[in-house]
């Protein structure tokens, strides 16, 4: 329970720090998702349940302080309009969250390689979400080699921040005496590695 | 999956569609509240960014500042003999203005408000400026800076968002949601003017298409197939949508490409996005807002 608090607490701090985050240009545009990397690398270490309510938190304050009206366009008749309805980032936190949940056991067992990975590739994964969901409101999909670079580098910003902050989670672990369970997966996987 | 799992997910669907559904107007006060808790954030980040940004500027040379000093001596000494010049002129045009009655004709009511942060959001390109609610800021107020030296005003976007009593969010001209409806100066053939989708692309078709990644060229549409436009042309807004006035300044035209249905060009922004400090909101005819009525007035020549 301390545990959860505590990743909580980081997660709600990632927030103003995601503020100070720097957009590098050189890297076509790419920036450091902050938010996105402590939610991915929080879900690999929480029980099903607990990951649900972080999207629901992270997803909710995001959606408050990111979510952006395009307002009217001069070429259309039209309402204020919202390209990603409000909540999307909820909703692709929960199914990312649950993806990522598969490499627990991995986490548990201190081999970090693909938990590392799948932060990554979730932050990938999320970000191609929303550009499909952007391009299909505005009916056409156009994807650059510059998009393509964009949202790779992002990836690849979260995966060398994927390390630290399972890092941290690890010791707060240890500090906070949480073992990571494997509810829900343990039928699958018998052997967690910890009979050695 | 076991029944506690499956309690929680029903329970964040549930409270997934419920949010949803929320209404724009809460949205927009859900909004509100977060930008104000979130604005010293906000402001330290675009100040840090700025530090950053003049920490990495080059430093110049001895000689270059030696240069660069006499050469500011030569223009002030230039200049004051200008000033000499000017004040007589200043005084015969403040004259002429008020004999003009200048100020009640000038069509356009002007809000000064300053950049406070040039980060993009992650699929638009934005600017965060220092005016909001109490400012009487509303979405879809055009935005502009004064071009040049000339009369005429540039077009920077639109306001898209106001997230806080003193803060709203600026959608660049550059971002493909932000459409101009656009003529050739001097023509009355119209076409759409807007960004790219995404902050940056290099679309294989024109190499010569971005300026640079801060800086990208914009792309003007649907002009007739038989349009005089050549490069060179200066683009100004048409003013026939409900959002941007007539002749402002778009642009450039930097190559034009002939269809086979319509005409599509490539245009030079007016704006240098990359140095925006200063900028106006056009606001409406209505609205008293409390900045100098200097400030307010900035003229915009309607027909050039």
């Amino acid at each position: 329970m301390v545990y959860w608090i505590s990743i909580l607490f980081i997660i709600l701090v990632s927030f103003p720090l995601q503020e100070f985050a720097p957009d590098f240009t050189w890297a076509y545009h790419s920036k450091v998702l902050l938010v996105h990397s402590v939610f991915f690398a929080a879900a690999v270490s929480v029980p099903f349940p607990v990951m649900l309510i972080y999207a629901l938190v992270a997803g909710f304050i995001w959606e408050c302080r990111y979510h952006m009206p395009i307002g009217n366009l001069e070429t259309a008749v039209s309402a204020t309009q919202f390209e990603l309805p409000f909540g999307f980032t909820i909703l692709i936190f929960g199914l990312l969250g649950v993806f990522i949940q598969g490499v627990r056991p991995f986490f548990r067992q201190g081999r970090w390689g693909l938990p590392v990975l799948m932060v990554g590739v979730c932050t990938l994964l999320g970000l191609l979400i929303e550009y499909l969901v952007i391009s299909f409101n505005r009916g056409g999909l156009f994807m650059s080699t510059d998009f393509w670079f964009k949202i790779l580098m992002t990836a690849l910003f979260s995966t060398l921040l994927a390390p630290f902050l399972l890092l941290l989670f690890s010791r707060i672990a240890n500090l906070t005496g949480y073992q990571i369970s494997l509810e829900g997966i343990t039928r699958r996987y018998s052997y967690d590695g910890n009979d050695i | 999956m076991s029944r506690l799992n499956l309690f929680f997910l029903l329970i964040f669907v549930v409270l997934l569609i419920w949010i949803s559904f929320f209404q724009a107007d809460q949205v927009d006060r859900l909004q509100k509240g977060t930008q104000t808790l979130f604005r010293p954030f906000i402001s330290a980040s675009g100040e840090l960014s700025e530090a950053a940004s003049s920490l990495q500027e080059e430093k110049p040379s001895y000689s270059q500042l030696q240069g660069d000093l006499d050469a500011a001596k030569r223009e002030r000494d230039r200049l004051r003999l200008l000033v000499q010049d000017l004040d007589d002129v200043t005084h015969d045009n403040n004259e002429l203005r008020k004999a003009l009655l200048y100020k009640n004709r000038s069509p356009l009511n002007l809000l000064a408000t300053r950049v406070i942060n040039r980060k993009s959001m992650t699929w638009y390109n934005t600017i965060t400026i220092d005016k909001g609610a109490e400012d009487l800021v509303r979405p879809d107020l055009a935005v502009i800076v004064p071009n040049g030296d000339s009369d005429s005003a540039a077009l920077v976007g639109k306001v898209s968002e106001v997230v806080g009593p003193h803060s709203s969010i600026v959608l660049l001209l550059t971002d493909e949601m932000c459409q101009v409806s656009a003529k050739v100066e001097g023509t009355e053939e119209q076409g759409i003017l807007n960004g790219e989708r995404g902050p940056v692309s290099s679309d294989p078709t024109l190499s010569l298409r971005y300026a640079s990644r801060s800086n990208p060229n914009l792309n003007l549409r649907y002009l007739p197939k038989g349009v005089q436009i050549k490069p060179g042309d200066r683009i100004v807004s048409a003013g026939i949508g409900e959002v941007f006035i007539g002749d402002l300044v778009l642009g450039i035209v930097k190559q034009a490409n002939r269809g086979v249905i319509d005409t599509e060009a490539v245009i030079v922004p007016a704006v240098d996005f990359d140095r925006l400090k200063d900028v106006f909101i056009i606001m409406p005819d209505d609205t008293d807002n409390n900045e100098p009525a200097e400030q307010r007035r900035l003229s915009v020549k309607a027909n050039r």
